[in-house]
Parts: C-alpha cells; structure tokens; sequence
C-alpha cells in the first residue's frame, strides 16, 4: 500500500512541476509587451520587472504545490471491531489501491490547476491596470509640457 | 529513513533554490533599484545590502526548520516532511518577494509624485 502512496507522490510531483513551467513561459512571454508598454519603451527595466515577476510566480506556485503535496491518509483507513474472548480489538486498515491513487491524483492536481488560473487573472488584472496608470501619467506629463509651454 | 540523509536532502535543497532564487533577484532588482535612486554607486550598494539580508534571513530560517522535523522513519513520512518543510519556505519566499516588489514600487511613486510636486 505504501509504495503505492510514492508512486502517487513520484507522478504528482513532474506533472506540478511541468504544469508550471508551461504556464508562465505562456503568460511571461505575452507579459512583455505589456511591460514595455507600461515602462514607456525602457527595454532594461521592462525585462527585468517581467523576470521578477515570474520568479515570483515559480516561487508561489511551485511552494503551493509542494506544500499542498502531503495525502491525508485517514480518508483512506477503516477502522474493524473485533472482540477475542470478551476483549475488544481494534486494528486499522489502509485501502489505497490503482482507483485511490487515481482520484487523489487528480484532485491535487486539479486544485494546482485552479490556484494556477486564479494566480493568472490576478497578474493579468495588475497588468490591465498598470497600463491604464501609465497611460493617465503620460497623459499628465504632455499636459504639463503644454501648460509650460503656453 | 536516515534521519541525516534526509537532513542533508533538505539542506541541500533549501540552500540551492536560496542562492539562486538570490543571484536572480539581484540581477534584475538593480534596475529597479537604479529606476528609485538614479545613482549606479549607490544602487549597487543598496542592492548587495538587500542580498546579504536576504541570505541571512532565508539561511536563518532553513537553520531553525532543521530542529523542527517530525518522524521520518518511513519514506512516504520523509517525502511529506519534506515536502512541507521546502514548500513552507519557497511559499514565505514568495511572498517576500512581491512584497518587495510592492515596496520598490510604492517607493518610486512616492518619488514620481514628489518631482511632479516641484515641477508645478
């Protein structure tokens, strides 16, 4: 039963990571251009502010995988009474076959998948809004110039 | 398990995600750093200052979680221990970092508003 829990923890840990990875190369390389646009064209501090972000985001989700990795175990145990000659013995039973792996399996890995998403709109909403502030000081700036100007 | 050998696992997974984690942050913080202060020297000391901390703190912590471990006789109880014990930290490194992130950026607000300020 036990190797069968490894096993569980041996695949769940590749696919988290792979699933990660694949994610922000997705969303980090489409970050750029947002980047860019909101440092006004400055390609140094564009690129290093997108690379601090995604190392935040590997930071977040892998320590959420990692730390959401360990099975509770005692969904899995049944409990038996038995009474040998009046005395009542209980012994414990773990049931943990091919069907249990599966289901854990796919429930952790399905709340890294949701906690994923959640953390993508949520960089996507700063981003929205980062741009829509560059925007507004750019605005100011001009009409600043204008007014000294006049 | 032996308790050592999963000692030395963690150690050796902690201390290795710590520096790179940290040459990382201290290669793209600068220009960050550089955007606050306009001043290279200046920039460069603030940001291997922000680095020693950030050894001394993650390094302090990975210290004291090594006394905290639980049974790890089996290997699934030392897989999970594990588990827990790097997730926790590479979770708080996480954090810290955006919250750092957060700082610097209120920090050239605070700045840009100033300059604005003195220009009108």
């Amino acid at each position: 039963m036990t190797e069968l829990i490894v096993k569980t923890y041996i695949a769940y840990l590749p696919i988290a990571i792979l699933l990660t990875f694949i994610v922000a190369r997705i969303f980090f390389k489409n970050s750029k251009i947002f980047m860019l646009d909101i440092f006004s064209g400055r390609q140094e501090i564009a690129n290093s502010t997108n690379r601090l972000f995604e190392t935040g985001f590997y930071l977040l989700s892998l320590g959420f995988a990692l730390f959401r990795m360990k099975i509770n175990k005692s969904q899995f145990i049944t409990y038996k009474n038995e009474f040998v000659e009046g005395v009542r013995v209980s012994t414990e039973e773990l049931s943990y076959g091919m069907q249990e792996l599966f289901e854990t399996l796919s429930s952790k890995i399905g709340m890294l998948a949701v906690v994923l998403g959640l953390m993508v709109f949520f960089l996507m909403f700063m981003l929205f809004r980062g741009k829509k502030k560059s925007a507004e000081g750019r605005a100011r700036k001009e009409e600043l110039q204008r007014m000294q100007e006049i | 398990m032996d308790t050592l050998f999963v000692y030395t696992i963690y150690l050796c997974i902690a201390g290795l995600i710590t520096i790179q984690v940290g040459k990382d942050l201290h290669r793209n913080g600068y220009y960050l750093i550089l955007d606050l202060f306009d001043n290279e020297e200046f920039s460069k000391t603030v940001n291997n200052l922000l680095l020693t901390g950030y050894y001394l703190v993650n390094i302090g912590y990975i210290a004291i979680t090594v006394s905290q471990f639980g049974a790890v006789e089996t290997v699934v109880l030392a897989i999970e221990e594990l588990s827990r014990k790097v997730g926790t930290i590479v979770l708080i490194l996480g954090i810290l970092h955006f919250n750092n992130i957060i700082v610097l950026h209120v920090l050239s607000k605070r700045k840009q508003s100033i300059i604005n300020f003195i220009n009108t």
